[in-house]
């Protein structure tokens, strides 16, 4: 079973369509890193989640029941960290612990205890004294301590430096590890991804652009630099070249000529037989980003 | 929903502990200020007080410290991703903003009900009072709870509410004062209403209320509360620039307003006109000229030394309107400002043996003295020193009385029999709308008369004009500046100043002198005659039914009166002449019945309030002695 499933939801503000169909699964366990540019859909998808947002059209559904924004009662079992923070500034940790862990019914007031130790959050201070990355751990806490099989985080680094973001990241990671705990990340920043999780959906203007492992991410994209003497032929001719048979299967997401040198990349689908060495062209190695930028890169 | 409720309330305690030091303290200065007898207002006249602008002000803060303030700081995000209903988030903070409000309102009552607990409080009358307090509040809270969710358009529309209230108040004939929810705060109901439930009003309001709510509870909700939210981001230019030219053209649209002008009700064909005695009378009819001018003279020996006594400015005039369509004994001032000075309306034309000199310039008096100080002279603690004087000036005019132990005097069996029905343990001069709220105009006017003949007995003649004409001549303006000059020189202060006499001497002195007068034979045996019936008025199915009950036969010059009105929501006390009257009792009638019951049936319908009285006129009584007045709701 799922512990998170869209099926075709549709969300707009007004005139804006922001969720044009989103189709996506995770499944239990998994850690699951939620890419798009920003702007793409991932925080209102979140949102939606979380009941916070009413969806206009599809389903979404917890742990193999639908999700309705008047029904609070599976936000119970959903620990969530939002992109921005609003604590009440004038509470301090503890007090936040207590306040929020009324409206969960597995509440570990032992467990929030050790994780703001373990966190380094500190327990005599209001929260109007912490810091950015110090507000983000108080939240992670908070939504650990509520026991939730599902922990949705939605860019819960963002405004964090490099260390704090690589701390938070690794601290999700084992705690994800520990508990066996379902979570999911929304990012757009792709070292995150990269760092933590091992399935990926990538969301590009409201709909699902890519959806599986991180491996099935680096082998969906590929890309091949020719040498100058074949630059005047067609890619259709290039990509039959490498894949023969299979290249009706693969996409062409960019084919740009630079300085006399022209490059292709190419989305692969998965069960494609490796590309065949070809004369004059040379794969290239792609970072995560770079597979993700070919991925989404030309919209919005 | 309790952990919101103990978190707005923790996160709101200071302040919420600020606004109810504050509360006690305003509420205490109130109650000292009438301890020290600095102040106009009655103890319970400080909760109406509180009620009014003060407690909208209360709610506003509320308002901003528990809702307007979660979403100025963006923390209503904090809370929409716990799992819990946006209803109950709502809710919750209606329910915690109210028992804020409550609480505010509780101490307010509490403290007023307190400092006024010698003044006969039952438990029913304090009931009565908290669910009016508590309603009104209710309906206050409501609309700032709409108002607040606003967010930084919430005082502009604050804003635009308080205009439009005062707008329609100017341009059209609907009184807010006079209409529910308003009516539960009516100052002359708040304090003095201790029978009826005010079920119709109550109903009003709380309707009124539980639809403004759930009109807030939907702009919470509406677009998944995105609305609320974006209401409270910071104003754009363009929105600061419309607010700008709303705040421009209220302010153009209030000083542009034209005064209402008020209908002209009569044409008249001829005046009698005194100069000297500032006496006008008008008439439409040549037929009546020779009444007017008769009436003139026999008004000229009061209203001349009058306005000598008072050194009345040259202009300021008692302008009588012949009126044919009312009673003869039926006099009103019209609301209208057109005439410097008094403008009553009067059928002096009418029989003969119902029309009253002595109570018409007892009445004509009282008006010139609250037109000629901007009805300062009418404040509670005043009123007495003005009832009284009226009725004074209607026997005596500018003479001496004679002495209050001389002989029996009809005049003072009636001022007895007042002290008899209202007592005089208290305070009974200071407090004098719950002694005009218990005797009726006339009752009233006789127990404040015998406070002036105690005062010539005590301090001389003169000293009786001295205090008429000091205080009866203070400059008054209307503002806040007679409030400072009665801060200054308390009534207490100025009466000793004129007379001589200490206030705790002075109520000393009435309390003797009518124990005394009372027990001397004469004015016992008289008192004695006063057949007083025990009384009742009920309403059973549609009647209304009046019972009087004598010991024996009453003698044939007793004559009883059962009254009758609705009241709706009017202001009480309602006035005697807009009552109708129904014969309970015969005048002249022979027979040995003594006990007299009248069943008024089909007048008025289920639900209706309805103000009864029943007023017998025994001998030595000037005017109709009320033995029973109730404010009836019909089944």
């Amino acid at each position: 079973m799922n512990s998170l499933s869209f099926y075709q939801v549709h969300k707009s503000y007004s005139e804006i369509q922001v969720l044009r169909g989103l189709d996506l699964r995770v499944g239990e366990g998994e850690v699951y890193g939620f890419l798009g540019r920003n702007g793409a859909g991932k925080s209102t998808a979140l949102r939606a989640v979380m009941g916070i947002n009413r969806i206009d059209a599809g389903r979404i559904e917890l742990f193999g029941e639908p999700v309705l924004a008047s029904d609070p009662l599976p936000r119970r079992y959903v620990g969530y960290v939002a992109q921005e923070q609003h604590f009440y500034d004038w509470m301090t940790a503890p007090r936040a612990g207590r306040f929020v862990g009324s409206f969960y019914p597995d509440w570990d007031a032992q467990e929030f205890a050790r994780l703001l130790a373990r966190l380094e959050v500190p327990t005599d201070r209001r929260i109007r004294a912490f810091s950015g990355g110090m507000t983000a751990k108080l939240a992670l806490a908070l939504a650990l301590a509520a026991r939730p099989r599902l922990l949705v985080l939605d860019e819960p680094t963002a405004g964090m430096d490099a260390v704090a973001r690589r701390e938070f990241i690794d601290i999700v990671r084992a705690q994800a590890r520990e508990d066996g705990r379902t979570t999911v990340f929304s990012s757009h920043l792709i070292d995150e991804v990269e760092r933590a999780a091992s399935q990926v959906g990538i969301i590009e203007a409201g709909v699902a652009r890519f959806e599986g492992s991180l491996d099935a991410l680096r082998g969906a994209v590929q890309q091949f630099h020719s040498s100058r003497a074949l630059t005047g032929r067609e890619p259709s001719a290039a990509i039959t070249d490498l894949f023969g048979a299979a290249a009706a299967r693969v996409t062409v997401l960019a084919d740009e000529t630079h300085d006399g040198t022209r490059t292709l990349t190419l989305e692969t689908p998965p069960g494609l037989p490796p590309a065949r060495p070809v004369f004059g062209w040379q794969p290239v190695a792609l970072s995560l980003e770079d597979r993700f930028v070919a991925l989404v890169g030309n919209s919005g | 929903m309790r952990a919101m409720i103990a978190k707005d309330l923790s996160a709101n305690g200071l302040a919420l502990g600020g606004l109810v030091l504050l509360t006690t303290l305003a509420m205490l200065a109130f109650i000292a200020q009438i301890n020290l007898g600095r102040s106009v207002l009655s103890y319970l006249g400080t909760v109406t007080l509180f009620a009014g602008a003060p407690a909208i002000v209360l709610s506003l803060i509320v308002g901003h410290l528990f809702v307007s303030s979660e979403y100025l700081s963006h923390t209503q995000r904090f809370l929409e991703a716990l799992p819990i209903r946006r209803t109950s988030i709502l809710g919750a903070k209606f329910v915690s903003g109210l028992g804020a409000l409550w609480l505010l309102g509780g101490i307010a009552l509490g403290l007023g009900a307190y400092a006024a607990r010698a003044e006969f409080l039952e438990p029913r009358f304090i009931a009565l009072m908290s669910a009016r307090l508590g309603v009104w509040l209710l309906f206050v809270w409501s609309v700032v709870f709409l108002i607040s969710l606003l967010g930084r358009w919430r005082l502009a529309c604050a804003a635009v509410l308080g205009v439009g209230y005062y707008l329609i108040t100017l341009m059209s004939d609907f009184e807010f004062s006079r209409a529910p929810p308003q009516t539960l705060i009516d100052s002359n109901l708040f304090a003095f209403e201790r029978h009826a439930w005010p079920w119709r009003d109550l109903g009003i309001t709380l309707i009124l209320s539980a639809a403004i709510t759930a009109l807030a509870m939907g702009l919470g909700r509406l677009r998944d509360g995105s609305f609320a939210e974006a209401l409270a981001r910071p104003l754009t230019t363009r929105a600061r620039t419309f607010l700008g030219a709303l705040v421009v053209v209220l302010t153009g649209v209030l000083v542009m307003l034209p005064e209402r002008e008020d209908p002209v009700p009569f044409t008249f064909t001829g005046e009698a006109v005194s100069e000297t005695t500032k006496v006008a009378i008008s008439y439409h009819h040549p037929a009546y000229a020779a009444r007017a001018e008769q009436l003139l003279a026999e008004l000229t020996p009061f209203f001349e030394p009058l306005a000598k006594l008072l050194d009345s400015p040259p202009g300021f005039r008692l302008h009588i309107t012949l009126n044919t369509d009312i009673e003869p004994w039926q006099y009103f001032t019209p609301r209208t400002d057109k005439v410097f000075g008094v403008d009553a309306q009067a059928n002096f034309a009418g029989s003969e043996a119902d029309w009253s000199l002595t109570t018409f310039v007892a009445f004509g008096v009282h008006q010139w003295l609250s037109a000629a100080s901007n009805f300062r002279v009418t404040v509670e603690q005043r009123h007495w020193l003005t009832d009284g004087f009226s009725l004074w000036w209607a026997y005596h005019a500018d003479q001496p009385a004679p002495p209050l132990d001389g002989p029996l005097e009809a005049r003072l069996v009636e001022a007895l029999f007042a002290v008899g029905r209202r007592g005089i343990k208290g305070d009974p001069l200071r407090y004098w709308d719950s002694t005009g709220d218990a005797l009726g105009d006339d009752l009233a006017m006789a127990y404040g008369y015998l406070g002036w003949r105690v005062l010539q007995d005590a301090a001389g003649h003169d000293a009786l004009l001295r205090l008429a004409r000091a205080e009866f001549t203070r400059p008054e303006y209307g503002d806040v500046r007679d409030w400072l000059a009665d801060q200054r020189h308390p009534l207490q202060d100025r009466v000793a100043q004129a007379t001589g006499l200490e206030w705790s001497d002075l109520l000393a002195r009435f309390r003797a002198a009518a124990a005394r007068l009372r027990a001397r034979d004469d004015y016992a045996q008289a008192l004695a005659r006063l057949p007083i019936p025990r009384s009742d008025i009920a309403a059973v199915d549609d009647a209304l039914i009046y019972r009087l009950e004598f010991d024996a036969a009453p003698p044939p010059d007793v004559h009883c009166l059962a009254l009758h009105d609705q009241t709706g929501r009017l202001a009480m006390p309602m006035a005697r002449g807009a009552l109708q009257e129904i014969e309970l009792v015969a005048r002249g009638r022979t027979g040995t019945d003594r006990l007299f019951e009248h069943r008024l049936t089909g007048e008025y319908g289920p639900g209706e309030h309805v103000y009864a009285a029943i007023e017998c006129q025994f001998p030595y009584l000037r005017g109709g002695a009320q033995l029973l007045r109730r404010r009836v709701l019909m089944p």
